[in-house]
């Protein structure tokens, strides 16, 4: 479809997070769909395996227990990004709220840094998802690759994408830039 | 811009409950073609929309009472697919009122073309031949001519005919009605 979506005299015509809620709401969009709005694009989510899971089960585990005082952990929630994009991370840390964002879904303002777990959408998660979190300002920014078993930790966000990424594999050491105390071996995150 | 992800095709209901829900404004043109909603520009000004008008109003006098005419309404080609072609000329039924009308309702398409040239060529064209609409006309407004796509197989049709200026053109469900192609396009 990019071919097509790319003739410049009938573009694709992207879908604002506004109409995306109401979608929705009338139930265009159902709970069955695994989707969220990236760059005004309905995207369904990665399908996961058994490793997959088990990364996200560990990952869910340890953060919480290393960081869940310092800041709340949000996983696969939504957080709206810019007018037409609304992702739902694996992982977003997120600046404490006495509401839990009751009035309002997080913005990048409030994020500290979002966590990909990816196997078949490397691309993806490398490329288009990379530039908006970028664009929107998003300081800190980890893939972790299912496969490889490493992580890729982009940080120094600009407007189109970030600096080169410091790439971490088992054996080694991790932490976020906001919490250098914390430190975690990969193995831990990933098995 | 390219999404690698694999992104969530929007089907014709969904894309009528869009409509009806006022996702779109009013005034805004869109498509639903492969899944993948597409803004079109409207018709160019007053040559375009004066043309289009002298093209429905000419057919509609020969082919009054033997077909329905729709004209940049929506058309439902298939599952994810719905288009607004220019002009339509439908079997008669009293249902279009309640349910939009399907590929299997269409004799033949026309799409007069200006500026939206090459996608009325290649995007609309593999399109109508998949949902298997037997006779789709492209009349090219800068060219002053009418092709002829007939007999649809696959994403292609296999018969394809130019014809200009004094030429007589028809419709295959139509023959009795002829029309040439200078009265069609001035």
């Amino acid at each position: 479809m990019s071919d097509m979506a790319s003739t410049a005299e009938s573009p694709e015509r992207l879908i604002t997070v506004e109409e995306f809620d109401r979608m929705w709401n009338s139930g265009v969009i159902g709970p069955d769909d695994r989707v969220e709005l990236v760059e005004g694009r309905i995207v369904r989510r990665e399908t996961m395996n058994a490793p997959h899971a088990s990364i996200m089960a560990r990952m869910t585990q340890r953060l919480s227990e290393a960081l869940g005082e310092a800041v709340m952990i949000w996983q696969q929630l939504p957080v709206v990004a810019a007018e037409r994009s609304k992702p739902m991370p694996d992982f977003a840390l997120i600046k404490r709220r006495g509401d839990y964002y009751a009035g309002a879904l997080p913005v990048p303002d409030d994020v500290i840094a979002i966590v990909e777990v990816s196997d078949t959408r490397l691309r993806f998660d490398r490329g288009t998802k990379l530039r908006l979190y970028a664009r929107v300002g998003i300081p800190e920014y980890w893939v972790v690759d299912v496969k490889k078993k490493t992580i890729e930790i982009y940080r120094e966000p600009h407007e189109l994408g970030y600096a080169p990424p410091t790439v971490a594999k088992k054996g080694e050491r991790v932490s976020f830039a906001a919490f250098p105390d914390v430190v975690f071996p990969v193995d831990e995150l990933l098995g | 811009m390219i999404v690698h992800g694999e992104v969530r095709r929007i089907t014709a209901d969904e894309y009528n409950t869009m409509a009806e829900i006022g996702i779109f404004d009013a005034d805004e043109r869109v498509e639903l073609i492969d899944g993948v909603l597409i803004s079109y520009a409207p018709p160019q000004g007053p040559e375009h929309a004066g043309l289009l008008w002298n093209c429905v109003e000419l057919i509609r006098k020969r082919l009054q009472g033997t077909t329905a005419f729709w004209s940049q309404m929506p058309l439902v080609l298939c599952d994810d697919t719905v288009l607004e072609p220019d002009l339509a000329l439908l079997v008669a039924k009293d249902t279009y009122r309640r349910e939009l009308p399907r590929a299997s309702d269409v004799h033949a398409i026309i799409e007069v073309a200006w500026s939206s040239l090459s996608s009325d060529r290649t995007r609309k064209l593999r399109v109508y031949a998949e949902a298997g609409i037997t006779e789709y006309w492209v009349a090219d407004v800068r060219k002053e001519r009418i092709e002829i796509h007939r007999d649809p197989r696959g994403a292609e049709y296999a018969s394809y005919r130019v014809a200009q200026g004094a030429d007589s053109v028809s419709f295959a469900t139509f023959p009795d009605a002829v029309f040439s192609v200078d009265e069609l396009l001035h």
